[in-house]
């Protein structure tokens, strides 16, 4: 292997530093990692998976197998890079993956001589063991499996690139920048149509990129891609690989923006996933050439002949000074040539008996000796090709004649091409077998939105492709309403011949016993040989998709690009069958592996999905709170003072309250107007207590029911105006029970003229609650707050700081409380003017932690009470229920089952000793054995400041009766085994006489 | 007069982030002038014609393209809804044919614009946001990470995004992350 002195469509002028396990590669931009291998004389890039056989570069693009390598370092490490399709660039530091101590020295290489016991479906088998009735066997292989499978090892340390994601919307979406895809785009946008042109690689050209430097195809492409630059209707994007089609015409794109960087740089993302929904798109994708199969066909320095072409003339590597060439089809004859004119000894090997006299003389014109009717048996080597032995063989690839030993260097393989139906098959299932070309295409169906040109529709010759591509173009644009002309073909040149004259179906070199010699490989990356097919086979699997799963086999990385056609051979010539009748397997998405940085995009860390903020959230932080997470909401859990930990800042607070005033945020309550004329029906339909007598100034509190019978939800509901309410929900359950009102109201009950806005974000809520909360309102507001002129549940209007607000006189606490409503934007001043005004009454904040135990000491019912589960008998709160009119719930709330006096009941718990009890917890009675479910289950627990005691919230088999009755508490998953006393769920105060003081 | 406060007060930074030179983005925040929801039933037609009347405005309008008048700005949400953006007081319309509802507060105005707002805008929503489709003057109610907001294409390379002011500190910051590689030039809030 040496780089050529010319040649070659690399910058010689820009050398780049490049390492290769501490190797420093004579890089040059335009390189590829694995052409600067090639051209440092790497042969031995990886280890291979099962086996750990040495393997090399074997092809020059995505559909790599062996050339598998780890990038970069630290944070930015990536394993399983195709060393085939990265960039080389400055700084490129790349190492070897799957091998142990070293590549060259692999412990792991043992496994191959250990091969019988690795079979098809090893892994599968230790399943069973050879214990009976256990698992032993396979817990024992398991361990070992598990350490040893995989390929490179990936960073456990933060990304910290950028990703994109982006939607496009174009008329026509051409994928493939090659011969067929520059024209299909060129044709379409001259017709006037929107045009997105995608290319995985790095410049447009496809295959023209892979002949000579300043040959007719240089020209040809300068000449389209300027038209198609200047044309303002069509947008090329390079380094982007469209991996997938789906639904609705959208395709998936991945656009690696400066995978080419050492890093990205001026806050550049690393990648870009482009969703595009286009009317009309052309699959221009090529074809991926085919391996033959034989022994060692995996030893580093055999490769795809179209590969060693690339590598010879767009990076000036020779792959060797003794090169073989072996094919069962005419494409090869090119390699041949350019290797010879090169100046390599070629050696041409042709499975078929006859080939055409202008592809041979051609050939042999360039200075290739040529032996037709031969096969490669074997390639022999250690870590690297030696040697080639070539037989003749007959019609039926059968070894015919005595072996002839070839000294080689490389040895590139052609066994036909494989058009890159991929994202039409993700699209619309199973391509079909044409068997002119001998491979897998899309079926003709001009209905289709996604049409296949060029290489990939199995096209022969370059003018078919040209021609083919400009129809396809046209078509599209014409199908999304374009008019203009598609204009003339750009001109066909000269091209070596393509794959599909006279292909022959051999595709392995068998002995005369029907098998390969050595291990014939025909899935590279999983390691799976011809006699693991035929393993399968002889074990009874007879599905295609079977045999993939059982062997393995296309289920790798490359996701059997190389290896499907040659297995559906194998699998024929087993059954007796034509390729056609065995089927193939569906492709699915992804075509090419892709980052998890590219789908996530930004959204991970803070931003997996929006936070929702109090308008008042950044006095919270700045003032000390420790903030917790409410569902989408960030809210004050406590405010410590000096090192306080959450217990003793909630008891502080709840305790406060108690005894002098405190102010919480609840903002965050779901707040829901609802208007019109018959929104008092509504409220009758959807509550279930009566809501036609609520006056105007008075607020009432209403539980809801889901259609099944089971709580909703609860809050409260004031009356603003003749035809205006604002309901309150809770912060869990807004937006469930904005949707529920809508759904209703647009179907079922289209006849109420009603509508329902979410005013959560108009209104900012306070609570203030505690004995001094009536002198602290009525001192900063001015309003008669007495308990005559506002008595409970009624709201009335004020001003506090010039602010006008909405105060409405209930409590959550079972202290004297009030809520106030203030419009959001001015929340914060509203918030400060209490707290100044607030100094003469102690009044102090408090968090979610101390409303908590406040609403627990009162016996008020929430979230972890209204769990989908529970009904208003549940929860006491039957008497709500109206019996003069239906609701929503009101007939399935009677089933039997909700009805049975057994179904646990809302009860209060004293707990003994000084350990509270843990939600969750289930509950026995004092002398049961704990064991099973128990008779309810804690919902909600505190330590009550107002008792001294901690207490808790449950649901308890027929609850009511068993009040005075001492019960287990049991915590199975911390050990824990309380007693606490069942008692009234109102612990504090429950005739009320501090809430309606 | 109290003012009223941004929810984007404490995030807004003015200045010149992300990649270097020329700003591709500029993004800023608008205090709305008023905004209300007027929603009627099957003679919204009727019920509606005086508060645009009012309004300086013609008709109820498109679902696409917002209407304008001396400083109102128009939106009809859906068949029964419209939104305004207006000083005006448009409690004394409430009546049992029209549901009026100050929706001043709950929204603030996040202002998108330079060479490179489309781009920005396509990372963060579903839309196709190409000059000829969504032109000067239209506007569309869609998700932005997940939040319902009204996007109004207000020029050639500028957007106004009503966003719910509870929502609004995470809106802003996905704009930002999506805006930096273009460089970003961040106003004072208006």
């Amino acid at each position: 292997m040496k780089r050529l002195d010319q040649g070659g469509r690399i910058d010689r002028s820009k050398p780049l530093n490049v390492s290769f396990d501490g190797q420093s590669l004579p890089a040059f931009a335009g390189d590829t990692l694995s052409s600067a291998m090639l051209a440092g004389g790497v042969s031995l890039v990886g280890r291979s998976f099962k086996y750990h056989r040495p393997r090399g570069v074997f092809s020059a693009g995505v559909e790599e197998p062996g050339a598998m390598v780890h990038l970069r370092s630290g944070d930015r490490h990536e394993p399983n890079a195709r060393a085939t399709v990265t960039e080389a660039f400055d700084g490129l530091v790349s190492t070897s993956q799957n091998a142990w101590p070293n590549l060259q020295f692999d412990i792991g290489a043992a496994n191959t001589w250990l091969s019988p016991f690795f079979s098809a479906g090893f892994y599968y088998k230790t399943f069973i063991g050879p214990f009976k009735h256990s698992t032993k066997f396979w817990m024992m292989c398991e361990t070992v499996i598990r350490k040893a499978a995989g390929m490179g090892r990936a960073s456990l340390l933060s990304d910290p690139d950028r990703y994109e994601k982006r939607g496009a919307y174009c008329d026509v979406l051409v994928i493939g920048g090659g011969v067929a895809g520059l024209t299909a785009a060129l044709a379409a946008g001259r017709a006037g149509a929107k045009v997105l042109l995608v290319e995985q690689d790095t410049a447009l050209g496809g295959a023209l990129l892979s002949d000579p430097v300043g040959g007719a195809g240089d020209a040809w492409i300068a000449s389209v891609l300027a038209e198609l630059q200047a044309m303002d209707s069509v947008r090329i994007l390079t380094r982007t690989t469209a991996f997938g089609a789906y639904d609705g015409d959208t395709y998936a794109l991945v656009e690696r923006v400066t995978d080419h960087l050492r890093v990205p740089e001026d806050a550049q993302p690393r990648q870009r996933y482009w969703q595009v929904h286009a009317k009309r798109a052309i699959m221009a994708t090529g074809a991926i050439e085919r391996p033959l199969v034989f022994g060692g066909n995996d030893l580093p320095g055999v490769m795809l002949a179209g590969a060693v072409r690339t590598y010879l003339n767009r990076f000036a590597v020779l792959m060797g000074e003794r090169a073989v060439v072996t094919t069962n089809n005419d494409s090869a004859y090119s390699v041949a040539a350019d290797l010879a004119r090169s100046g390599a000894l070629v050696t041409l090997v042709d499975m078929r008996a006859e080939v055409a006299a202008d592809t041979r003389a051609r050939a042999e014109k360039a200075g290739v000796f040529i032996l037709t009717g031969h096969g490669v048996l074997q390639a022999k080597g250690g870590k690297r090709l030696t040697s080639v032995d070539v037989v003749p063989v007959d019609r039926g690839s059968r070894t015919s004649g005595a072996v002839r030993v070839i000294p080689a260097d490389v040895l590139a393989i052609s066994g036909g091409w494989a058009p890159a139906v991929h994202l039409w098959s993700q699209r619309f299932g199973k391509p079909v077998y044409d068997a002119a070309s001998g491979s897998f295409i899309a079926p003709e169906d001009p209905d289709k939105p996604l049409q296949p040109a060029g290489i990939c529709a199995a096209a022969a010759s370059l003018e078919d492709v040209i021609t083919q591509a400009m129809r396809r173009g046209a078509e599209a644009a014409r199908a999304t309403g374009a008019t203009g002309a598609p204009g003339d073909s750009p001109a066909a040149f000269d091209t070596g011949a393509f794959w599909q004259n006279d292909l022959s179906p051999n595709w392995a070199v068998f002995d005369a016993e029907g098998r390969c010699k050595g291990k014939a490989f025909v899935d590279f990356q999983h390691d799976v040989k011809v006699s693991d097919i035929d393993q399968a086979h002889l074990e009874g699997y007879v599905s295609v998709e079977h045999l993939k799963r059982y062997t393995t086999l296309g289920m790798a990385t490359d996701q059997g690009k190389l290896a499907n056609i040659n297995a559906l051979s194998r699998m024929a010539e087993l059954r007796g069958m034509a390729i056609p009748e065995v089927g193939t397997t569906t492709f699915r998405p992804p075509f090419t592996p892709i980052t998890m940085g590219a789908l996530v995009g930004h959204e991970h860390g803070r931003h997996f999905r929006p936070t929702r903020l109090s308008p008042l959230h950044h006095w919270h932080a700045e003032n000390g709170a420790q903030m917790t997470e409410a569902g989408a909401w960030m809210r004050p859990w406590y405010y410590p003072e000096k090192d306080e930990d959450l217990r003793a800042a909630y008891i502080r607070e709840a305790t406060h309250v108690r005894t002098h005033v405190g102010i919480i945020d609840v903002s965050t309550l779901g707040k829901i107007a609802v208007q019109g004329p018959d929104a008092a029906e509504f409220l009758n339909r959807v509550y279930v207590n009566g809501w036609k007598t609520l006056a105007i100034g008075r607020l009432r509190y209403g539980v809801m029911l889901r259609e099944d019978g089971f709580v909703m939800d609860d809050g409260a509901t004031a009356r603003l105006g003749e035809h205006d309410y604002v309901m309150t929900t809770t912060t869990a359950n807004a937006a469930k029970v904005l949707a529920f009102a809508e759904h209703l109201l647009q179907t079922a009950w289209k006849d109420l003229r009603v509508h329902v806005t979410s005013v959560t974000d108009q209104w900012a809520a306070f609570a203030i609650a505690g004995p001094k909360s009536r002198a602290l309102l009525q001192t900063v507001s001015g309003a008669d707050l007495s308990r005559d002129a506002l008595p409970n549940n009624h709201w009335t209007l004020a001003q506090i700081s010039g602010v006008p607000v909405r105060i409405h006189r209930m409590s959550y606490s079972g202290e004297l409380a009030y809520e106030v409503y203030v419009p959001s934007g001015h929340a914060a001043h509203v918030w400060e003017a209490l707290l100044s005004a607030g100094d003469d009454f102690e009044l102090r904040p408090y968090g979610t932690e101390a409303m908590g135990a406040l609403r627990i000491e009162k016996g008020h019912v929430a979230g972890p009470e209204l769990d989908g589960r529970t009904t208003l008998k549940d929860l006491g709160l039957e008497g709500f229920a109206s019996s003069k009119k239906p609701f929503v719930g009101s007939v399935l709330r009677k089933r039997p089952v909700l009805e049975d006096p057994e179904r646990p009941t809302l009860v209060g718990l004293e707990i003994d000793g000084d350990t509270g009890a843990k939600a969750g917890s289930l509950l026995f009675a004092a002398n049961e054995e704990p064991k099973g479910h128990g008779d309810g289950w804690v919902s909600s627990t505190t330590y009550s400041p107002a008792l001294g005691r901690n207490i808790a919230l449950a649901l308890l088999k027929n609850g009511k009766a068993r009040t005075g009755e001492e019960i287990r508490v049991v915590n199975f998953v911390g050990g824990e085994d309380l007693k606490a006393r069942v008692v009234s769920p109102q612990f504090f105060d429950p005739e009320g006489d501090r809430q309606n003081g | 007069m109290v003012e009223v406060r941004s929810p984007l007060r404490e995030r807004i930074t003015p200045g010149q982030f992300g990649a270097p030179g020329d700003a591709g983005v500029v993004l800023g925040n608008r205090t709305l002038a008023g905004l209300w929801q007027i929603a009627g039933w099957s003679d919204f037609d009727e019920a509606a014609d005086p508060v645009l009347q009012a309004l300086g405005l013609t008709a109820l309008g498109s679902y696409r393209q917002a209407q304008q008048a001396a400083g109102v700005r128009a939106w009809r949400t859906a068949p029964d809804r419209m939104l305004f953006e207006t000083p005006q007081d448009l409690t004394p319309f409430n009546s049992a044919a029209l549901a009026v509802l100050d929706l001043g507060h709950a929204r603030t105005c996040i202002t998108l614009s330079g060479p490179i707002a489309r781009d920005v805008l396509a990372q963060v929503i579903a839309v196709d946001t190409a000059p000829d489709v969504l032109k000067p003057g239209m506007f569309l109610q869609t998700g932005l990470h997940s939040v319902a907001v009204l996007v109004h294409c207000t020029g050639p390379d500028a957007f106004e995004i009503l966003v719910p002011v509870t929502w609004a500190e995470s809106v802003w910051d996905i704009l930002f992350e999506n805006a930096l590689p273009y460089g970003i030039a961040v106003r004072e809030a208006a």
